[in-house]
This record gives C-alpha cells, sequence and structure tokens, in this order.
C-alpha cells in the first residue's frame, strides 16, 4: 500500500473547514439534545399519564430506529414541512438533536433513579418543596453520576454525525468522499477521516475526564 | 410526666388511620394522641406498622382512610372527623409549611452527603426559612455545640462515624426549630457503642420539653424518656400506658410476649 500525502495535503483546508462543521453540529445538538432530554427525562418520570406516555414513545422510537433513517425522515420531511425548503445542516442538527435527546432523557432518569430515597425523604421532611428538593439535594448528586454516561453518548454523537454525509452536509466524511471520488483512492480519504475523528473523540474524553475530576 | 389536659389542642392526633401497600394492610385503623412535650416510644415487631405510622405524621405516608392533624391543622385526611373519605394531604404550599414544623430523624441517617456538616443544617433555614447564611451558620453552629460536634462544622458525613451523623442529623432536624420531633428507628444503624451518645442527645431534647414520637427497639430509653410507650402489633395498637405500666406489668399476652423476648 502506497499512501500519498499531497492528496491529503491539497484537501487539507476542505477537510479542516469538514472538520469545524463536524464539530460545530455536534457542539449544538449535546447542547440541545441534553436541553431537551432534560424535559423529555422528566416528562417520563412524571406520574401523569399524559405526560410520560408520549415521552416514553418518543424514547421508544428514537432509541428503536436506526439514526440513519432518522436523518432521512428530518431532511426529506420534517425540515421541509416547516421551513417550506430542505436544509443538510438545519436537517442534520434536528435529526442529531433529537435523537440525542432520546439517550440523554434516560442518562438523566437513571441518574436521578439511582438517588437513595432517603435522600428525598430527608430533604422533604425539612420543608423542602419537591422543585427545591431536586435542585439542592437530587440533581447535585446525580449529575456527578450522569457524566460518565454523558461522555459516552457525546462521543457515540460525534461518530454518528459523520451520517450526515448521506444529505451532503460538509463535514468530515463528506469532504472524505469527494476525495475518494476524485481521486479513485481509498487509504487516504477514509484513513485521515478516521484520524480526525479519532482526534476529536481524545480531545472530548480528556476534557470530560477533567470535568469529571473537578466535580 | 404530662398530664392529659382535657381542652389542649393534641401535638398530634390520629383518627382511625388505614393504610396499605398492595393488599397487605399496614395500618388498620389507628387512633392516637400526642399531647405538647409528651414523649411517646412506639415498640413492636418489625412489620407491626411502627415506622409507617410515624411516617403519616409528616405525610411521607398518606394514609388512604382516616385523618392526621398536627396541631390541630389537618395534615392528610379530608378534615372531617369519622367520614371514611379516601384521604388526601394538604394541597402543595401548606404541606411543606407543615412540614418545615415537624424534624424527622431516619434509621439510615440521609445526610446530604455532597454538602458539609454545616451546610447540610443550614441548607432548610435558607431555603425554606429565608435566613441569611450567615444567620443559619451562627444557628448551626450553636446546635452543632448542642450535640457536641462543634469541631466538625467543616467535615463532610463521609468522614464521620455513625454516631456522629445521625447527632448531625439531629442538629438539622432542630435547626428548623419544629415543634415536634419524630425519630424512626434512630440508633438501629449504629455500632452499640455509638447508641449511647445518640440517645443521650434525644435525652436531652426530652427534658427540654420537645414533643416527641420515637420508634425504637431501646427498651431501656423507652423507660426512662418515654412517657407513654405504645406496643403495636400487625398495624393495630395492642396496649398502651406508662412505662412502669406497660413494662412491668403488661395486661395483653401478646405485649407478654414480645416484651419477653427483647428484655
Amino acid at each position: 500500500m502506497d499512501f500519498r500525502f499531497e492528496i491529503v495535503w491539497r484537501y487539507a483546508p476542505l477537510l479542516a473547514r469538514g472538520m469545524l462543521l463536524t464539530v460545530w453540529m455536534s457542539a449544538v445538538s449535546i447542547v440541545i439534545g441534553l436541553i431537551l432530554g432534560l424535559a423529555v427525562g422528566f416528562g417520563k418520570m412524571s406520574h401523569r399519564p399524559y405526560f410520560s406516555w408520549p415521552m416514553n414513545g418518543y424514547i421508544h422510537f428514537f432509541r428503536g430506529t436506526p439514526l440513519y433513517v432518522q436523518i432521512l425522515i428530518v431532511h426529506f420531511g420534517l425540515v421541509p414541512l416547516v421551513l417550506g425548503r430542505t436544509d443538510a445542516v438545519v436537517a442534520a442538527i434536528t435529526a442529531l438533536s433529537l435523537n440525542s435527546a432520546a439517550y440523554t432523557a434516560e442518562i438523566y432518569r437513571a441518574g436521578i433513579q439511582s438517588i437513595d430515597r432517603g435522600q428525598r425523604e430527608a430533604a422533604l421532611s425539612l420543608g423542602l418543596t419537591p422543585w427545591q428538593t431536586m435542585r439542592h439535594v437530587i440533581l447535585p448528586q446525580a449529575v456527578k453520576r450522569m457524566i460518565p454516561a454523558f461522555g459516552n453518548e457525546f462521543i457515540v454523537l460525534i461518530k454518528d454525525s459523520s451520517l450526515v454525509a448521506l444529505i451532503a452536509a460538509p463535514e468530515i466524511m463528506y469532504w472524505s468522499n469527494a476525495m475518494r471520488g476524485q481521486y479513485m483512492r481509498v487509504w487516504e480519504p477514509y484513513l485521515t477521516a478516521a484520524l480526525l475523528y479519532l482526534v476529536l473523540t481524545y480531545v472530548l474524553n480528556k476534557l470530560l475526564v477533567y470535568v469529571e475530576r473537578r466535580l | 410526666m404530662v398530664p392529659w389536659t382535657a381542652g389542649q389542642t393534641a401535638m398530634v392526633e390520629l383518627n382511625g388511620v388505614c393504610k396499605t401497600f398492595g393488599k397487605s394492610m399496614v395500618l388498620s385503623g389507628i387512633t392516637l394522641r400526642v399531647m405538647p412535650r409528651e414523649v411517646v416510644v412506639l415498640i413492636g415487631p418489625s412489620g407491626s406498622g411502627k415506622s409507617t405510622l410515624l411516617r403519616c405524621m409528616n405525610a411521607l405516608e398518606t394514609p388512604e382512610q382516616g385523618e392526621v392533624y398536627i396541631d390541630g391543622v389537618v395534615l392528610t385526611g379530608n378534615g372531617e372527623k369519622a367520614t371514611g373519605r379516601a384521604a388526601v394531604a394538604s394541597p402543595g404550599a401548606a404541606l411543606h409549611r407543615m412540614r418545615a414544623e415537624i424534624g424527622m430523624v431516619f434509621q439510615q441517617f440521609n445526610l446530604f452527603p455532597h454538602m458539609s456538616v454545616i451546610e447540610n443544617i443550614m441548607l432548610a433555614p435558607v431555603r425554606v426559612r429565608g435566613l441569611t447564611r450567615e444567620q443559619a451558620r451562627r444557628k448551626g453552629v450553636a446546635l452543632l455545640g448542642k450535640v457536641g460536634l462543634e469541631d466538625k462544622s467543616h467535615a463532610l458525613p463521609s468522614s464521620l462515624s455513625g454516631g456522629q451523623m445521625q447527632r448531625v442529623a439531629i442538629a438539622r432536624a432542630l435547626a428548623m426549630e419544629p415543634k415536634l420531633m419524630l425519630f424512626d428507628e434512630p440508633t438501629s444503624a449504629l455500632d452499640p457503642e455509638m447508641v449511647g451518645e445518640v440517645l443521650n442527645v434525644m435525652n436531652e431534647l426530652a427534658e427540654e420539653g420537645m414533643t416527641m414520637v420515637v420508634v425504637t427497639h431501646e427498651i431501656g430509653f423507652a423507660r426512662e424518656v418515654g412517657d407513654r410507650i405504645v406496643f403495636m402489633e400487625q398495624g393495630r395498637i395492642v396496649e398502651e400506658g406508662t412505662p412502669a405500666q406497660l413494662l412491668e406489668a403488661p395486661r395483653e399476652e401478646r405485649t407478654r410476649s414480645f416484651l419477653s423476648k427483647v428484655l
């Protein structure tokens, strides 16, 4: 196998832009997923069936169907329905966020439910409201336990974002595919793409370890 | 000893309280009054419903039937005596206000592990009573002195012994200046050598005139500190009386048989 570095070098500016878009789409999707997931998670934990049933259905749908299919539905269905036309980056962020929210919802739920029942009872017995109990007693303990699971989810999201090359969002995989098409070569585009993802997940992992230690 | 004054409002009044978990009846029609400044000790075999009864007194459990009154105000139930309709808890805000007046100490301490000792004590006075952090801190330090832990203010709960944790839990409850203290087997999770330090604090509290309801297996404590002992079995009150009556001359065979096992 010969490896022609000059091809990679020629594509470097495009790959750099692709990498920026991957980082940007992933970051936005992580944030939206975290916020949406919190709502979905609390909805699922609700004792009121008109909250818990739809949220349960949401989680089942997004965890039980391929992200590939979800991206196509959002790109060709949902986004045109709302915007009147489609947009690859908007569709990509929407699909990744909706998908991620289903997973983070379960992480929130598992984290909160892992806190001993006595903590809640002690806080309530002191006269704290359920909201104050959640805010000052349960969440600070639960978030700490959620961080490793969130870390996994973020890393999966960065890697899964490669699927949006399918709808021509110009991120890392999109440019790698273009490179293969132009030069009819396999090793250069795909090994480079793999390396770029590895750099992203490695950096994120280091960041999470740092955050976990700080808390 | 507390005289049973007619016309005085009971600190706790339970009227025909029934509670089921699934199909098993845990409390079958409990009626009990605790007067201000009185110390009532609940004893009985495990599964007799004494902890559940205690938890009904601050609405951690909601009875299906019957009413619970705290200082004359309905906590759970529909507020009209002897109607037998399904009980409901006080609406949100009222419930939290009432719970703020009722201290509870748990078997497993339930200190907040992510907060230092002083923060554990300050949380509710700041968040519920609206004290400034400085006021709450002063109060917390004073209470730590009272339970003999003034030097542990900045320690984390995980660095304390069981007996120390339970004394912090008592201080935390007292910081709300409750008019009633509930103790749910406060010494059952402790190593034997630490039971005394917790009972001493409770003893002091009783001498200061705190109204207390205590679920315990410490018959010695019941005898010395209790004004009244209530013996429960299978969700019913079998017998109640002063420690002298109930421990020395129980009327019921079931009480005698229980006491013979624990004394």
